[in-house]
């Protein structure tokens, strides 16, 4: 939901992702929060102040504990 | 030659901190990746010239995207005596992974501590000295969009030069540290690829499987030494990223201190543009003003041009003796240019345009908009954007599709572009529905426009399932802060795009109409000065290749128009124009009197223009840009499909009753 | 989502409702003709409607989300406000070079550039209470 915050735990994918993602910041401990969420479609995340968009099949892989 | 090189995260204002040190005049976009080509520039300080590459814009160094080995394999092969590393103050923690990693690289750092005023208008304090410190590298505070800085920072490049500071390294706990020392080890013995790259940077890449590195082990005699330990490491590359955001957790931790984030603009704008109902809606009132836009501004202008040339064919035509060379001028150049030409204000107008919503951050809302529809189609988000592009001209659009990392991807969104209908196709279908359908005319146009997505969902899903399997590429992309666009940057965009508009279809239009000229004036006594038409080498050509188009219903100067439309697709319209006989003014109330079509068979030709073979210019970037056996596959694709269609069309029609 | 005086708050509410009703009004008319009949123009029309509608009830209670829709409704009023204008400065050209008998300006001027006038103060209204937020 929009305005949720959160700690990533962890990420749960095929090596290639979990790369590119960590790369990208997504990394445990990493702070997130929920930007905009719609019913379907990518979501946008803020996370080390940067505003990354990521489609929903990513995003259902990274485990986040909420704050 | 002292080198420098400059690299960054995408949106950090390289582009323009390049132009600063170079003053040269480039692309800036918001788009990340657009910027894909190495550029040089050069400047001078104190009597040195100094050479600086500006690398692509990479989050980190991997060998998973070419960008990133690029901008690495010149650190290391072309060891360039400086490297600057841009970091948007804004956003500190995630700049320093690429520094991190370039000083792992053992590379001579400086540090640009760009958009340094955005900070200050935030509140956010950075402790420069501290960062200094912790790091071991100068770092610059500059402002590369007024200029702030930058001879500080060209100070500091040439003290680098001169004198690297003390090569720190920035330590991991432990265990890593263990497995680094124990690689370090194996890899000690081997000369020849200690040579090139430093020793402890090759140890962390081998832990962390890089796939180029690896690939440098074959073979050698002590690799299975070296999978032992990797067996051993277990998921330790994950580890070695996350200990590397600790490190630089804690460096945030003593260098930064900003007030509790608020709302910013951006995140405003970002609730009502990517709004779960109104987002999309509102994405297509800012699409259908751009086109409004190009299309109705533009007009006046191209009719401007359209008259001066038809004027200054008249000119020519009673000032000059020489009948042939007046006809050459008038019907050949004149003709040739204007018909170039009329198309400059259309194709710049749908570009500035574009590069206003570019430059002020929207587009990237738009591939998030798009994505949920593209994904279904078996494409990525990003595809969206070339689409788009390609109802101006497919030969940027093409060119666009480069900042789609998948090669799949990005493959499938060149081939299915042609189908987007690029506005060189509008004047056939003007001309024809205007005639056959007269004031139902705009239907009849849109319903091409809507006929050419239709085919291209089509044939996306098509190639999914057969060449291309697999899912698109997971959608992850950064969306940057909204800007206002400034006039200048945008100018230089549009311009950017449009000349590969003038350059490569220019000569071909300009060569076509030339052409086609001479083979309808000629033979000149036979034909008296081209205005017998049916004895010129067009009549000649267009009656060897009629039996193709007869059984579609079309004669052989229809078929002809449809010839050079494959060097041009302008050319079709001109080439009526040569065959009647008239100028391309009155093309229109020549070809309704001499009735070559009929509604159905018109509306099929229409069809037809929309399919076949993108134009020459299209398909030589499309070379360039993909393999040369995709380019054959579309190629053939289309015009299988041209012919497909049209066929349909007739069919069905004439079942209906037409003819 | 920081609050701020809900009393100018109800102010701009106000007149987004009224600039809402407006558009929409104007829509309803264009898809039906009868001012300039405009199918797809009219449902541009009903889309900017619907941004401003949107952002009323958070704007009259202070939150910086209902300004957002009301920014949202400003820059397309804006956007479709510019447009219009230059394609009647582009008639008037065509008018000029002889490929239109006439060229009226009264009914050139479409109802998107009236409205676009219409909206001009609250632009400068939503301004003063957006200064201190950060680009």
């Amino acid at each position: 939901m929009p305005g949720e915050k959160g700690e990533i735990v962890e990420i749960r994918g095929g090596r290639g992702l979990v790369r590119r993602l960590y790369e990208m910041g997504f990394v445990p401990s990493a702070k997130v929060e929920i930007l905009v969420s719609n019913a379907a479609g990518p979501l946008l995340v803020s996370i080390n102040g940067m505003r990354m968009a990521i489609g929903r099949g990513v995003a259902m892989k990274i485990i986040v504990r909420r704050r | 030659m002292v080198t420098v090189a400059i690299i960054g995260n995408p949106n950090v204002g390289k582009t323009e901190l390049f132009n600063k040190l170079t003053g040269l005049k480039q692309h800036v976009g918001n788009w990340p990746g657009v910027t894909a080509e190495k550029k040089e520039g050069r400047y001078v300080y104190k009597g040195e010239k100094i050479n600086v590459i500006d690398l692509p814009g990479t989050y980190s160094l991997t060998a998973y995207s070419i960008d990133e080995l690029i901008a690495r394999n010149f650190i290391i092969e072309g060891k360039p005596d400086v490297v600057v590393d841009i970091i948007d103050a804004t956003n500190l923690e995630r700049n320093l992974y690429l520094t991190f990693l370039l000083l792992e690289l053992g590379a001579n750092v400086v540090i640009a501590l760009n958009m340094w005023d955005v900070a200050r208008g935030r509140d956010i304090k950075i402790d420069v000295k501290k960062l200094e410190k912790l790091l071991d590298v100068p770092v610059v505070p500059t402002v590369a969009t007024t200029g702030e800085g930058i001879d500080k920072l060209k100070e500091e490049i040439s003290k680098a030069i001169e004198k690297r500071r003390s090569r720190a390294t920035l330590r991991y706990g432990e265990e890593i540290e263990d497995f680094i020392e124990k690689v370090e080890e194996i890899l000690k013995e081997d000369e020849e690829l200690i040579k090139k790259y430093p020793l402890r940077w090759l140890a962390i890449k081998i832990l962390e499987r890089d796939e180029e590195i690896l690939k440098k082990l074959e073979g050698k005699p002590y690799k299975n030494k070296i999978d032992e330990i990797l067996k051993n490491a277990g998921e330790i590359e994950e580890k070695i990223v996350e200990e590397r955001y600790e490190i630089i957790s804690e460096i945030i931790k003593e260098v930064v201190k900003e007030k509790k984030e608020k709302w910013t603009f951006s995140d405003m704008l970002d609730q009502v543009f990517l709004h779960r109902i109104l987002g999309i809606p509102i994405f297509l009132a800012l699409l259908y003003a751009m086109f409004q836009f190009t299309f109705s501004f533009s007009a006046p202008f191209s009719d401007m041009i359209d008259m001066f040339f038809a004027w200054l064919g008249e000119i020519a035509r009673e000032n000059i003796s020489n009948p042939m060379l007046a006809s050459f001028l008038a019907d050949g150049i004149c003709a040739g240019l204007g018909a170039v030409l009329v198309f400059v204000p259309t194709i710049f107008a749908l570009f500035f345009a574009l590069a206003l919503l570019e430059d002020s951050g929207y587009l990237a809302r738009a591939a998030f908009l798009m994505d949920k529809i593209m994904y279904k189609l078996g494409l990525h988000g990003k595809s969206s954007i070339p689409m788009l592009i390609g109802f101006g001209c497919n030969i940027p659009a093409i060119m666009a599709a480069r900042t789609i990392e998948n090669e799949k991807d990005r493959i499938i969104t060149i081939m299915i572009n042609p189908l987007m209908s690029c506005s060189a196709r509008l004047p056939v279908y003007v001309l024809i529905a205007s005639i056959i359908f007269g004031g139902y005319a705009a239907v009849a146009i849109f319903s091409m426009y809507l006929l050419g997505i239709a085919l291209a969902i089509i044939v996306a899903l098509l190639l999914r399932k057969t060449l291309f399997k697999g899912k698109p590429s997971p959608f992850i992309l950064e969306l940057p802060r909204y800007m206002l666009p400034t006039l200048r940057s945008a100018l230089l965009h549009m311009w950017e795009r449009g000349k590969w508009f003038l350059i490569k279809a220019g000569t071909f239009i300009f060569t076509v109409v030339i052409l086609i000229w001479f083979l309808s004036a000629f033979p000149w006594d036979a034909t008296n000065g081209g205005e017998l038409i049916e004895n010129s080498y067009i009549a000649s050509f267009g009656h060897a290749i009629e039996p193709i188009f007869k059984p579609l219903g079309w004669n052989w100067q229809a078929g002809v128009a449809l010839f050079f439309g494959f060097l041009a697709k302008e050319a079709v319209v001109g080439t009526f124009g040569s065959l009647l006989g008239v100028s391309e003014e009155g093309v229109k109330n020549a070809l309704m009197n001499a009735g070559w079509f009929t509604p159905l068979t018109g509306f099929a030709y229409m069809a037809f223009v929309l399919i076949y073979f993108p134009c020459v210019a299209t398909i030589a970037v499309m070379l360039r840009e993909m393999k040369a056996k995709y380019t054959l596959l579309t190629i053939a694709y289309t015009i299988t499909l041209a012919f497909i269609v049209a066929g349909l069309i007739e069919g069905i029609g004439y079942l209906l009753g037409f003819s | 989502m920081a609050d701020f005086d809900m009393n100018r708050g109800k102010i701009m509410a106000a007149y987004a409702l009224i600039a809402g009703i407006l558009y929409l009004s104007a829509g309803i008319m264009e898809i039906f003709g009868i001012i300039s009949r405009d199918i797809i123009g009219g449902i541009m029309l009903m889309i900017i409607a619907a941004t401003y509608l949107a952002g009323i009830k958070d704007t009259s209670n202070g939150n910086y989300k209902g300004l957002s829709f009301l920014i949202g409704g400003l820059f397309l009023s804006t956007v479709y406000g510019i447009l219009y204008i230059l394609m009647m400065i582009a008639n008037w050209l065509e008018y000029l070079i002889g490929n239109v008998e006439s060229f009226s300006l009264i009914k050139e001027m479409r109802i998107e550039i009236w409205l676009f006038f219409t909206i001009l103060p609250l632009v400068y209204l939503v301004w003063k209470n957006v200064r201190e937020i950060k680009w």
